[in-house]
């Protein structure tokens, strides 16, 4: 069996504290990767984004080729899915041509997991559904712990849509694992009932916070539009946003992550996404180092 | 107390991998992906991505002492095998004298031994003198 990312559930603390280590000596050693790339140059990667991503897959593809792993990119609008091929099939002819790993992303939850019995090939999970995106929940960690060493009672509020989120779910498991509290805040009809209920008014979870986490409003997996006209989003700024006025009760410690793309005068104000306790940019440049950890440990020994 | 070699390039299962090796006692204890060590008394090394493999074996040097100490000496040519990764080398006996006489293989065994670099085999000529003629008694 491949040695699987699927999702932040499977990895012991020690695993997680393996990863980042790793991604560590990645960030310091960007200069010396000679010897990855001639020991990786043998080894093929497919990404597949069955769903729409810019900053994932680029992340991925500049970790890849970082550490000189061949890439392949696949087209699902050019390829036999469209044909009906079903996934599964799909996944297996990558793993008869050779692959080593497939980068993934996809609507539907569950299967990845199921198909991972039963495939020699490595799978990262790279945004499942609503269920899972365990390296954006890894790259959050490892910006989190450059600014607080110990996670242990450490205040984190996610805020926006919990509901549809896969980041704000692969959060939760991975930094209860830690020790973290974690609140949430949002619309009340956007918070997650599978996710223990602790909900707090955003004025409040933003003083309490020591991580503010705001999430984006997943439109595209709203059945309803209701957060689409211009006056709704005026509301849901109004409202659930994180405005120019909510900054007097940022900590002056706390730091503001966002997994991007930010909907700017949305879920956050201009002024808030530049200020200097906003970390959006720092973790998407972790996000290169923590997902060569991640193939890294893919490409490694049982 | 143990050795553990960080973030090696190691030569394991029949390819590369990327990870640390725990020796204890002068033997391969551990390898794995990250070597979570407790005892402060290991000795850490991180080679960065450095070739971690057996030490090679070069049957064929020529450490040119006795009589060309000017060109390479047991101390310098040993020294610059583990430099370059071999850890066993085999010596060539045209020296001068030739090695085709027991005090010359110990002489050489006891000289490399106290330099403590690469093992060197000592290589007996086939005979004596070199010559072509007879064959020598190596065995002291």
């Amino acid at each position: 069996m491949g040695k699987h990312l699927l999702g932040c559930q499977d990895l012991s603390i020690e695993e997680i504290k393996s990863i980042l280590n790793k991604a560590q000596y990645f960030l310091e050693n960007n200069d010396n990767l000679f010897s990855y790339r001639e020991a990786y140059r043998d080894k093929f990667v497919v990404n597949l984004f069955l769903e729409p991503s810019t900053r994932t897959r680029f992340s991925f593809e500049v970790a890849e080729k970082k550490l000189g792993i061949q890439v392949l990119n696949f087209e699902s609008n050019i390829s036999s899915l469209q044909k009906g091929e079903s996934l599964y099939d799909t996944l297996k002819t990558f793993e008869a041509q050779g692959m080593d790993i497939v980068v993934i992303r996809l609507r539907e939850e569950g299967i990845l997991q199921h198909f991972s019995r039963r495939l020699n090939l490595s799978i990262i999970n790279a945004g499942e559904g609503k269920k899972a995106h365990p390296t954006q929940a890894l790259l959050d960690l490892f910006t989190i712990k450059q600014y607080f060493n110990d996670l242990k009672g450490l205040n984190v509020a996610i805020i926006g849509d919990i509901a549809h989120s896969r980041v704000a779910r692969s959060n939760y498991y991975l930094l209860k694992k830690f020790g973290a509290n974690i609140f949430f805040s949002g619309p009340p009809n956007l918070m997650a009932p599978d996710l223990e209920n602790n909900y707090l008014p955003i004025d409040e979870a933003i003083r309490r916070a020591d991580v503010v986490m705001m999430l984006r409003i997943q439109a595209e997996r709203h059945s309803d539009n209701k957060i689409k006209s211009k006056e709704a989003i005026v509301e849901y700024n109004r409202k659930f946003g994180f405005t120019e006025e909510r900054l007097q009760y940022l900590q002056s410690h706390a730091i503001i992550l966002h997994p991007a793309p930010v909907n700017r005068g949305v879920e956050m104000d201009d002024i808030v996404v530049d200020h200097q306790q906003s970390k959006i940019f720092e973790q998407i440049h972790n996000g290169v180092w923590v997902r060569m950890a991640i193939l890294d440990r893919a490409l490694g020994v049982n | 107390m143990g050795i553990i070699i960080k973030h090696g390039r190691i030569w394991y299962q029949n390819q590369w991998f990327f990870g640390d090796l725990l020796i204890e006692d002068g033997i391969v204890m551990e390898i794995k992906q990250e070597i979570c060590y407790s005892s402060i008394n290991h000795q850490i090394f991180d080679v960065r991505g450095k070739i971690v493999i057996p030490g090679l074996i070069d049957l064929h040097v020529h450490l040119r002492e006795p009589g060309f100490d000017e060109k390479e000496t047991i101390e310098s040519g040993s020294k610059a095998a583990v430099r370059g990764g071999f850890t066993t080398i085999a010596a060539m006996p045209n020296t001068n004298p030739v090695i085709d006489q027991p005090e010359l293989v110990t002489y050489i065994k006891e000289k490399s031994k106290k330099a403590d670099y690469a093992k060197v085999l000592p290589v007996g000529a086939i005979t004596f003198k070199e010559e072509g003629q007879n064959l020598p008694i190596l065995l002291g």
